[in-house]
């Protein structure tokens, strides 16, 4: 294609052209304006209809995190928080950034709204060109475009003010508000009602949710976080309860290393039971240690914490002691009874070697366990002090578990499987398992490896009695169900034999 | 619009746009006394004309696109001429060739004699029955409007404007069109079947005594004169990015091609396509009145600029795959930004 026409001489401008052309810009520039002013304002209206609501959804977060944080945890917890905001943040500049100043798009929606065939466009890029240098027409920068002839400029300025003058802002942009605006409105009421609320409201349903029990379940003055920091498993080696496993008020011991004054009193417990010895009575030497022991354990938490420590011994001797009597090798009622006879001054002596724990509970047993099976080594620190500060002989390493050989029978194989909600220990592998059989079980299993005889108290306490089912737990406590079903397992089939 | 004189002031611009869509109109009006419907195959021999191309025809026997060049050739008072292309034409029979002839004193000696195309609107008619090397001939008239004969050269008088016919590559005897003389033609037009009430109309004008004739509306000076005032119509750079999307659209091997395209075609638009799309878009917006190039402009030209310029690959020979269609889903779906 031959360029015809080309090189041909450009009229020059004349002055009259000059200053139409200079107004029409002006007048174009006028309504290019102020279309982009309301194309900007509907465009920050539209922003804000997903803005808003982002915005409360993430104060009502922070709300409740603060919620939840001030109650249990501390500040940092807050951090989903400050991330949420900061995204919230950028995502409010990206769309501050996009309200800029944008001409071309205007001029664009103008041509659509008043079918100008891109003349407004085409208009705009002329007086843009016109105020460069150039003037647009002599082509002193061939890259900016073509030279435009002052009579075609003039031409499409009037065509394109002409065209903008009959469309105008509010034809090219006849709706500021969005339609969603509405719906926006009442999503961010919704989100930002719980704020409004009354916080004690909020704040009861939040600690109900956040407990997973409803409302009004949770027993008062529990305190999970509490329970965990007291937590005895925390010893190195010893596996780590999970915090779905502490999420029941089951009772908590703690074994402190005995003192000096223990180690006294357990030394005349011991000395009173080989003196009655050596009077002439009749007793067995190892069923008056027994005795002594368990005697000076009960003697002493029927002193401290009379409820609770008496109640658990006493269900102890039930369950474990009943069946044994005839041997005499195992505390419970048998030697119990003996106390009065010739342990009688033993158990004086003796009260003060078990040491209470905070709550009480608990710490007569052991003293009185460890004194019955005193020469088998322990298998923890926890345990070979308690039993140390019961008998007061022997090293810390032989003693053991006093709940080790109780805790077996708390849960026959049936009664583990049913509060586990299966036929058979191979079905562990199908069916959900609960926080609580779980928990019930785990504590089983440690306490049976003689780790957490704290934790074994709720187990046998619970009397192998199923609590009601709560969460599912984590596929992986379930080896130690598993493992603990299988000891169960075995013992039965010993027991069988 | 005046041959010569430029315009000083926008309304005289403004008159002389206004004159240039009516004499296109009335063109149109001359060329439909003879042509029965067809109007957008007239409008785009007409934007072809204007903007300094050419064009090819493309349509079975029968559908009056030989007719279509007489016409528009009656009606602009050019110089006319046709050839007919035969399997056995050869390129001397085109472009001319040298004769030995006797002068007045009886002396030999060898003169160029001027071919058939030396002239101002030539009838390529039925174009692809002759072989590519003399379908080769027009390449040089075509895109420098010069004719090379025995190491001379002969400029073709302006205007020079060559539209020519072809059938559809399927039918017997035909030599397709080697890619570079398409790329030749500014447009590539397709006459379709009239529709029944055309046919009518064109029975009562065909069949009976009087034979309509169109009258001469143009002379050569102002066909010159419209062209140039074409190409000085502003296209606005958003116009402009809008016709490069589109003719990048057609590549394969372009940015994120869509599925068809990276499919069923081999070659895409060249930049003289988007050339083609532009300089049509320009003829066709002062058509309307308008003194700018617009989106819409852009997209009413762009099948004819790229229709023979995009080619299928053989998957796309092999199934058929109707190229307008194809270009069509491009159009409608290439963002105008």
């Amino acid at each position: 294609m031959k360029p015809s026409g080309a090189g041909r001489p450009i009229p020059e401008r004349s002055d009259t052209a000059e200053a139409e052309a200079a107004e029409l810009r002006a007048r174009l520039l006028r309504g290019i304006s102020a279309t982009d002013r309301r194309l900007r304002l509907r465009r920050a209206l539209k922003a804000l209809t997903w803005l808003a609501p982002a915005a409360c959804l993430w104060l009502l977060a922070t709300w409740l995190l603060g919620l939840g944080a001030g109650a249990a945890g501390p500040v940092a917890a807050l951090w989903p928080s400050w991330a949420g905001g900061a995204v919230l943040l950028l995502l409010f500049l990206r769309e501050a950034a996009a309200l800029g100043r944008d001409l071309p798009a205007a001029a664009r929606a103008l041509d659509r709204a008043g079918d100008l065939h891109d003349a407004a466009a085409t208009a705009l890029e002329m007086q843009r060109r016109m105020g460069e240098p150039s003037g647009g027409r002599q082509g002193g920068n061939a890259r900016r475009g073509a030279v435009w002839p002052l009579p075609w400029i003039a031409l499409v300025l009037r065509r394109a003010v002409a065209g903008l003058d009959r469309t105008g802002p509010r034809r090219t942009v006849p709706r500021l508000v969005p339609r969603r605006a509405l719906l926006s409105a009442g999503i961010c009421l919704v989100l930002l009602l719980p704020v409004a609320l009354p916080r004690s409201l909020v704040g009861e349903a939040l600690a109900a949710a956040m407990s997973g029990d409803p409302a009004g379940d949770v027993p008062p003055g529990f305190d999970a976080a509490a329970l965990l920091e007291d937590d005895p498993n925390r010893i190195p080696g010893v596996p780590e309860l999970d915090v779905r496993l502490s999420d029941l008020p089951f009772v908590t011991l703690r074994v402190r290393e005995p003192d000096a004054e223990d180690r006294a009193r357990g030394r005349e417990a011991t000395d009173a039971a080989e003196g009655s010895l050596g009077d002439g009575a009749e007793a067995e030497t190892l069923d008056a240690t027994a005795e002594g022991g368990d005697a000076a354990a009960n003697a002493l938490t029927d002193e401290t914490n009379p409820e609770t420590g008496a109640d658990l011994m006493r269900e102890l001797d039930n369950r474990a002691g009943t069946g044994e009597e005839e041997k005499g090798a195992a505390p419970g009622t048998e030697g119990s009874a003996e106390s009065a006879d010739p342990g009688a001054e033993a158990g004086e002596g003796d009260g003060s070697g078990g040491q209470p724990t905070e709550d009480g509970e608990g710490s007569g047993a052991e003293s009185g366990s460890a004194a019955a099976l005193s020469d088998e080594p322990g298998s923890s620190d926890g345990d070979a002090d308690g039993a140390a500060a019961g008998i007061g002989t022997g090293p810390q390493e032989e003693m053991v578990d006093p709940f080790g050989d109780l805790l077996v029978p708390a849960l026959s194989l049936e009664q583990a499987l049913e509060t586990a909600l299966l036929e058979s220990i191979e079905e562990i592998e199908r069916r959900p398992l609960t926080t609580t059989s779980a928990t019930q079980f785990r504590a089983a299993e440690v306490s049976l490896r003689g780790t957490a005889a704290g934790v074994a108290v709720e187990a046998s306490a619970s009397g192998g009695e199923a609590p009601a089912a709560r969460r599912p737990i984590a596929w992986r406590h379930r080896d130690s169900v598993r493992r603990y079903l299988e000891a169960l397992q075995a013992a039965a089939e010993e027991d069988g034999e | 619009m005046n041959d010569t004189a430029q315009p000083r002031t926008a309304d005289d611009l403004a008159l002389q746009l206004t004159e240039f869509a009516d004499r296109c109109s009335r063109l149109r009006g001359e060329i439909g006394k003879v042509i029965v419907g067809q109007e957008n195959v007239v409008d785009g021999a007409i934007i072809g004309l204007l903007a300094d191309g050419h064009v090819l025809l493309e349509g079975i026997p029968g559908l009056g696109k030989t007719r279509l060049v007489r016409t528009l050739a009656q009606a602009l008072h050019l110089r006319f001429n046709r050839i007919q292309f035969t399997p056995d034409l050869m390129p001397a029979d085109i472009v001319g060739t040298h004769v030995l002839r006797e002068d007045e004193t009886g002396r030999r000696r060898l003169v160029f004699e001027r071919g058939p195309i030396f002239a101002n609107l030539l009838l390529a008619d039925e174009i692809n029955r002759a072989t590519p090397k003399t379908q080769s001939a027009l390449l040089e008239a075509m895109q420098e409007t010069t004719v090379t004969v025995g190491g001379e050269t002969n400029p073709l008088d302006p205007p020079f404007f060559v539209l020519a016919t072809q059938n559809p590559l399927e039918m017997e005897g035909t030599y397709p069109l080697p890619e570079a003389q398409l790329d030749r033609f500014l447009f590539k037009l397709r006459m379709t079947y009239p529709a029944t009430g055309d046919l009518h109309t064109i029975l009562d004008r065909t069949t009976s005594g009087h034979t309509p004739e169109a009258e001469a509306l143009w002379t050569a000076e102002q066909v010159l004169a419209m062209r140039r005032a074409a190409r000085l119509a502003p296209v606005a750079r958003p116009v402009q990015e809008y016709a490069i999307r589109l003719g990048l659209a057609t590549r394969p091997e372009g940015d994120r091609p869509a599925e068809a395209v990276r499919r069923y075609i081999r070659i895409g638009a060249s930049p003289r396509g988007i050339q083609a799309m532009v300089l049509g878009a320009k003829v066709h917006a002062l058509i309307r009145g308008r003194p700018n190039v617009s989106r819409e402009d852009i997209r009413a030209v762009a099948l004819p600029a790229l229709r023979h310029r995009v080619l299928l690959n053989f998957e796309g020979e092999a199934e058929r795959v109707d190229l307008d269609d194809l270009l069509q889903d491009l159009v409608d779906s290439v963002p105008e930004g």
